[in-house]
């Protein structure tokens, strides 16, 4: 595949690799980031994109510089990344625009600009690319009238798979779902309209897997079993991108990471050293005390503090960049101050904190 | 850059149109649009029985060719087709499924030509069978062949034009109703020019051939009769992959 576009700018999904983060400065709060007038076609972004990384020899999926917007609403901005055989997990909140990237990865939406390849190929442009991609998508709505086993071969048979009757006995068994089952799709349960979903995607053996939120409704055994078939599938060499929005989940797909947030790319690489720095990074706690400046004036001058402030209750506001000294030493500190501590609230730990701090670094 | 190659799809078309053949039409065919097509039908049946009985024997005709031009092909052809054809596509859109039918390695106009076949064979029992049973009872044995075929023409043209607003617009059966009312039975009358850009006047063409009584606008060419509900189901087929192939899907 010599003909390829140049390299992307953001860096593999290797495990291998460090990982990256953009360096764009924190969007507006809002579930897709309002910039208009939005960039026309072959303009430079908006946002500055990473810098540009190689592309791996065995990069089943190449996203470069891809946005994607809807009238002045730009879903996905900027947004380069690669994805090699084996489980990767796309992360980011709701809204971020992993579901928008999901279906241009497939060919289903045209990038506004930038590009996508599925294996070398354009997925919108060439139609037998679907071949190779399996997509289990987020929506819950199912054929009212099929049952497991029609869906399932349905797809078989659209796929051009040998025996479509067999093959979809098989990945109906391989979900844990019973191929007989004469009951009509729209009875069946979340957990097992999910596994239906995912059989349907899988049933061509595609080396390229995309689960939007494939998670969803299942129960924990469910869930475990469903974790242990991903990595069986990118263990065959399959490239499986399981978007969540669920933090811990993630972290049970493996190493790979990709994490966008309103529509940009946060980060991306060995999820460990991501979760590491989102936990090392600076944080914002209120506290409630009888003698709150007394309090404040002791913490200024702190190593561990960035910053103090009040809000319009007269309560203490701190910055700090070590959350773990901080929480040891605001006990003996506020004594110190002779003051009394009623309550400490953390004020960025939600995950959507997490992801403005990771598009903001 | 991955060394590997894609996988060459081995589907033809006459394996997939017949898998999506099978997905729309057990999809599509509800028991409420089989009732409301059933009514439209019953209703023609019913006229048929009065005019029959009720029309004197010197004014049956004229009735009777009244009847099929104005109610069974203005009426019940087009909105039969626009009930059962707009959904064909247009619910998929709706329902989110299209994703399911789409994603594969076929081209756009396999699921277009698929979902068109589908309208056209749901369609021809339920209208046109109908529609020859009440040229029967108005016992004029001439109208029974010309109302056939005009009625399985407007099923091929219409089922082609309504399969295409279905997959264009979101809200499909608003716009066929407007097409329908609109163009097929107000624009359309207003000038010769103006009636041979719709189906109906050539459908009442061949109905025209069938009697002596005069139908306003149906002096068509016998030739285009046949030949432009045909190439109407063509283009809007084609139309309709096109749509598939340009469309964002959900």
């Amino acid at each position: 595949m010599t003909d390829q576009p140049p390299p992307p700018s953001g860096p593999s999904a290797a495990p291998s690799d460090p990982p990256t983060y953009s360096p764009t400065p924190p969007p507006p709060p809002s579930d897709a980031v309002p910039m208009p007038p939005p960039p026309a076609p072959g303009d430079e972004p908006v946002a500055a994109a990473p810098p540009p990384q190689p592309v791996p020899d065995d990069a089943l999926v190449v996203v470069d510089r891809v946005s994607k917007w809807f009238g002045d609403l730009v879903a996905v901005s900027d947004v380069s990344f690669s994805v090699s055989p084996g489980v990767t997990a796309l992360l980011g909140p709701n809204g971020a625009g992993k579901s928008t990237m999901l279906r241009m990865l497939c060919g289903l939406a045209v990038p506004s600009s930038g590009t996508v390849s599925i294996m070398g190929r354009d997925p919108r442009k060439d139609p037998s690319i679907a071949s190779e991609i399996g997509l289990a998508p987020q929506q819950e709505s199912v054929f009212g009238h099929a049952t497991a086993l029609q869906f399932v071969r349905a797809s078989a048979e659209l796929q051009g798979v040998a025996n479509p009757d067999a093959e979809a006995r098989r990945v109906l068994d391989l979900v844990e779902l019973d191929a007989t089952d004469t009951r009509r799709l729209p009875t069946y349960s979340k957990g097992m309209r999910q596994r239906v979903k995912l059989a349907q995607a899988i049933v061509h053996e595609p080396r390229v897997i995309l689960l939007d939120e494939p998670l969803s409704g299942l129960d924990p055994r469910q869930r475990l079993h469903m974790v242990q078939l991903f990595h069986r599938l990118g263990d065959e060499g399959r490239a499986v991108i399981v978007s969540s929005h669920v933090l811990e989940e993630v972290e049970r797909f493996g190493s790979n990471v990709v994490v966008i947030t309103q529509g940009r790319l946060a980060a991306q690489g060995d999820f460990r050293e991501i979760r590491t720095l989102m936990d090392n990074r600076p944080r914002r706690l209120r506290i409630a005390s009888d003698q709150p400046r007394a309090l404040a004036a002791a913490l200024i001058g702190q190593p561990n503090v960035r910053g103090v402030t009040f809000d319009t209750d007269d309560r203490v506001v701190v910055d700090t960049n070590d959350i773990g000294s901080f929480a040891m030493r605001i006990a003996p500190l506020s004594q110190e101050a002779a003051a009394r501590l009623y309550e400490v609230e953390p004020l960025d730990d939600d995950l959507e904190s997490v992801f403005k701090y990771l598009v903001g670094r | 850059m991955t060394a590997l190659q894609p996988r060459t799809p081995n589907v033809s078309a006459a394996q997939s149109i017949p898998s999506y053949y099978r997905l729309l039409l057990r999809g599509q065919l509800t028991k409420g649009r089989s009732f409301g097509l059933g009514i439209l039908g019953g209703i023609a049946l019913l006229l048929a029985i009065v005019t029959r009985t009720a029309v004197e024997a010197a004014e049956l005709e004229e009735a009777s060719v009244a009847l099929l031009a104005e109610y069974a092909v203005a009426l019940v052809i087009p909105l039969s087709t626009l009930i059962l054809a707009v959904p064909m596509i247009g619910n998929l859109v709706e329902d989110r499924l299209l994703v399911y039918l789409w994603l594969k390695p076929v081209p756009r106009w396999h699921l277009a030509v698929a979902a068109y076949a589908a309208a056209v064979s749901t369609l021809v029992p339920v209208v046109v069978v109908p529609l020859v049973i009440t040229a029967i009872i108005c016992g004029f044995g001439s109208l029974v062949v010309p109302t056939a075929l005009a009625a399985l023409l407007g099923v091929i043209a219409y089922s082609g034009i309504y399969v295409f607003l279905g997959a264009r617009f979101s809200a499909g059966l608003w716009v066929g109703l407007l097409y329908l009312v609109l163009w097929e039975n107000v624009l359309s009358r207003f000038s010769n020019g103006m009636a041979r850009l719709s189906v109906r006047s050539y459908l009442q063409t061949i109905l025209q051939r069938g009697t002596d009584v005069q139908i306003e606008l149906a002096d068509r060419a016998t030739w285009a009769s046949f030949v432009i509900p045909l190439a109407v189901a063509a283009a809007t087929v084609a139309l309709t992959a096109v749509t598939l192939a340009n469309k964002d899907i959900e």
